[in-house]
Order: structure tokens, then sequence, then C-alpha cells
């Protein structure tokens, strides 16, 4: 059997150390610190800069965001109740009530008695009794009553709403008022100084109105055409 | 070579740093940068980072220099600040995650031998003293971060094992038991090598 020959294993290390803490406190305890004062100086001041701009300046833009929002909501939501009390006025002693209303004199004989427009405005000017027109055609000189009355009248409807067969001339004059009604407002707000999103919102609506209103009309002349 | 607590600092300095001269302060900082960096590099092996800590640290004692109430001498105050944010950073989820990750890449790179072992490190013949420390320095290389640390604190900086064991937020027996591990491993460098690799196959 040959030897073992071993001709690059190490010498034997010398004695090991005893004391591995005298070893270790005899190391360099200083190292060369990586930058001067100066440097040390600016990037503090980059640590601490990002740390303000951030808080600011992304918490500014949603907060302006939010505001924008939800002063656009309250316009909108304000914009769309107002009409709906406007409405009142005519429905009870304007043209679509004097259409409706048999105690006075109707504007459209087309009409049957009793049957009302739903698609304009609803159930709530179908079916008005003679007393409810008399009392209608006693408070038409004060809007305030007018509009008091009208919301009486509407609290006195059923809550179902009534199927009815309703010609196009209250569905357009319906249309024609609430564009009348924005027209209105557009230039009441312009005047006042109102915001480019308030404006646009307004614009909006009347635009989807006119948009309606023309489809009435096509559906009007289609069935003019035909017969 | 210079401890941190036996760095004198005058008491007129520290006054003036307190009260925003940037002289004063960057008379601290020259006084004081290369001992906190030292003590940094020695718990935090990694270069990088110990820059990072470094900053920290040195930003966290002009911050608080109010709070100094000098009972104890500026450097030792100061040794408490480095250590502090260097326990921290090792107790983080951060850390562990990415000694984790180290630990992946040491077993995909070195996959014949397993993890890097001290043996694998090349030995340069020095004089004893150089030769020693050098060694030393590998050795302490070889050890996890915590155990680094706790040698470290004990041994050279003289924290008691109630110290080291408060500052991590463990028991006195982890920080006996990290320190006994910890010198036994680095006997085991100092011990001679008598099994070496044959020069021709058997």
């Amino acid at each position: 059997m040959r030897p073992h020959v071993n001709h690059f294993s190490q010498p034997p290390r010398p004695p090991a150390v005893g004391d591995i803490a005298r070893t270790l406190r005899e190391l360099p305890a200083e190292a060369a610190p990586p930058y001067d004062f100066a440097e040390f100086r600016r990037r503090s001041r980059e640590r601490s800069v990002p740390g303000r701009q951030w808080v600011t300046w992304p918490y500014a833009a949603a907060a302006a965001g939010l505001t924008a929002f939800v002063a656009a909501m309250a316009l909108l939501g304000t914009n769309r109740a107002v009409p709906a009390n406007d409405d009142l006025g005519p429905a009870v002693s304007g043209p679509a009530t004097a259409a409706v209303a048999p105690g006075n004199a109707p504007a459209d004989s087309s009409q049957p008695d009793g049957v009302a427009s739903s698609q304009a405005t609803g159930p709530r000017v179908g079916g008005v009794a003679s007393s409810q027109a008399a009392e209608a055609s006693a408070t038409a000189d004060d809007p305030f009553e007018r509009a008091r009355a009208a919301r009486e009248w509407l609290a006195r409807q059923p809550t179902e709403p009534a199927l009815v067969r309703a010609g196009p001339r209250l569905t357009v004059t319906g249309l024609e008022d609430r564009i009348a009604w924005f027209d209105d407002a557009l230039t009441d707000q312009r005047l006042h100084g109102a915001t480019a999103a308030q404006l646009k919102v307004l614009q909006q609506e009347r635009a989807r109105l006119v948009s309606s209103l023309a489809q009435v009309r096509y559906a009007e002349a289609l069935v003019a055409g035909g017969s | 070579m210079s401890r941190l607590t036996e760095i004198a600092v005058p008491e007129t300095t520290v006054q003036k740093a307190r009260c925003g001269d940037e002289a004063a302060q960057a008379r601290i900082y020259e006084l004081l940068a290369p001992a906190v960096h030292g003590l940094i590099r020695r718990i935090v092996a990694n270069r990088a980072l110990a820059e990072d800590l470094f900053q920290d640290t040195m930003m966290t004692v002009f911050e608080r220099l109010d709070s100094f109430r000098g009972e104890a001498p500026l450097g030792a105050w100061v040794r408490q600040v480095a250590v502090t944010r260097c326990l921290m950073y090792l107790r983080s989820p951060w850390h562990r995650a990415r000694l984790a990750l180290e630990r992946c890449e040491d077993h995909v790179v070195d996959r014949s031998g397993g993890p890097r072992q001290p043996e694998n490190v090349l030995r340069i013949a020095l004089p004893d003293r150089w030769s020693d420390q050098m060694d030393l320095e590998r050795a302490l290389a070889t050890l996890s971060p915590t155990a680094r640390a706790v040698v470290w604190l004990y041994d050279v900086e003289g924290y008691s094992h109630e110290e080291i064991a408060r500052q991590f937020g463990r028991t006195v027996s982890f920080s006996k038991s990290q320190l006994a591990r910890a010198h036994a491993r680095l006997r085991e460098w100092y011990e001679p090598q008598t099994e070496g690799q044959p020069c021709a196959p058997t």
C-alpha cells in the first residue's frame, strides 16, 4: 500500500490565540468617515426636504380635486332640484294644466279629459279635479301660493304611477320649458362669475334636453309623415 | 486607536453645538465621526448599510443634542445612539429578509461545497501580529451579524450580558449563547489545519 503523501498540506498554524477579546480590542477601532461635515449637512438636508414636499403637494392636489368634485355634485343637485319646483307652476296653471283641466278651456282638444303626459311631467299632471282647478286659478297670481298648492296636489296623488296614453305636445312643452330654464340659469351663472365646471354641468344638462326634444320632434315628424 | 468613550469633547463645544453653531458641530463631527463609523462598520459589515446608519446616527446626535445631560462623556452617549441604530436595523424584518436572500444566493452559487466556509478564504503569510489581526477580521466576517454584534459589544465595547440582552430585546441567555457560539467559531478559525488534501489520487 502506498504511503499517504501530502506535500501540500499546510503547516500547523501558530497556537490558537487564547484571548480573543484582547485581539479584538487590538483591531483598529476607527474608520475614515465616508464624507466630511459639509457633505453630511447636505445629505441631512436632502433627507429632510423630500419628506416635507411629499406631505404638502400631493395632499394639496387631492384636497383641491375633492373640493371641486363636491362643488360640482352640489351644483348638480341644486340645478336638478330647482327646475322641478319651477315646473310645478306651468303644471297647475299653464298650458299643460289647461289641456287637462275639464273646468277650464282646454288648449288642446285632442287630449281626452283626465289624460296627461307621463313622459314629461309624470303622473302629477294627470286626473285633475275641478275643485283643484278652481284652487289653482284662485292662487294663480302668487307664485308661492301656486307652488304650495302644487305641492299639496302632488301629495294627494296616488303613489303608484298610472299608465296613460299621452300625446307629444305636453312632452314638447315640458322640454321647452326646461330648456328655457337652463338658458336663464346659464346666463345668471355667467353674470355671477360661476366656474367653468359649474357652467359645464348646466350646459351638459341643457344639451341632453335639446337632444330629447329633437328626438320627440323627429318622432312627431315620422308620425305626421306616416299618416 | 481611540474608543468613543475615550474621546474628549470640550463642554463649550457641546454648548455651542446645542445652540446651532455650525463650527462647533463640525468640530464634534471631526472628533467623533471616525470612531462612530468604525463601530458601525464592525457591527454592520456591509459598507453601504454602514454609511446609511452612520448618516442616521449623526443626524440623530445633532437633532437630540439638547437631551444630552452631560453626566457621561459625549462619546458614550453617541456610542449608545449608534449601537441602538445598528441593533434596530439588525432586528428589522427588512434585514432578516435580506439575510435569507443572501443565504439562498450562497446555496445557488456554491452548490458543490455548500455555504461559504472560512476555509475558502485565502490566507496570506504576514508577520504574526498582522496575520492574527487579518485572520480575526476574516473570522469576524464569517459570523452572523447578530453574533458579530454580540461579540463586539461584549469583548470590545464592554457591554454586559444584561445590557446586550436589553438592547436586542431578548434574554440574558440569548446573549450568553450567542457569545459562546461566536467564540467557539473564532477558536475554530485559529485551530491548526491537520487535515489537508492529498496532491494525487490514492
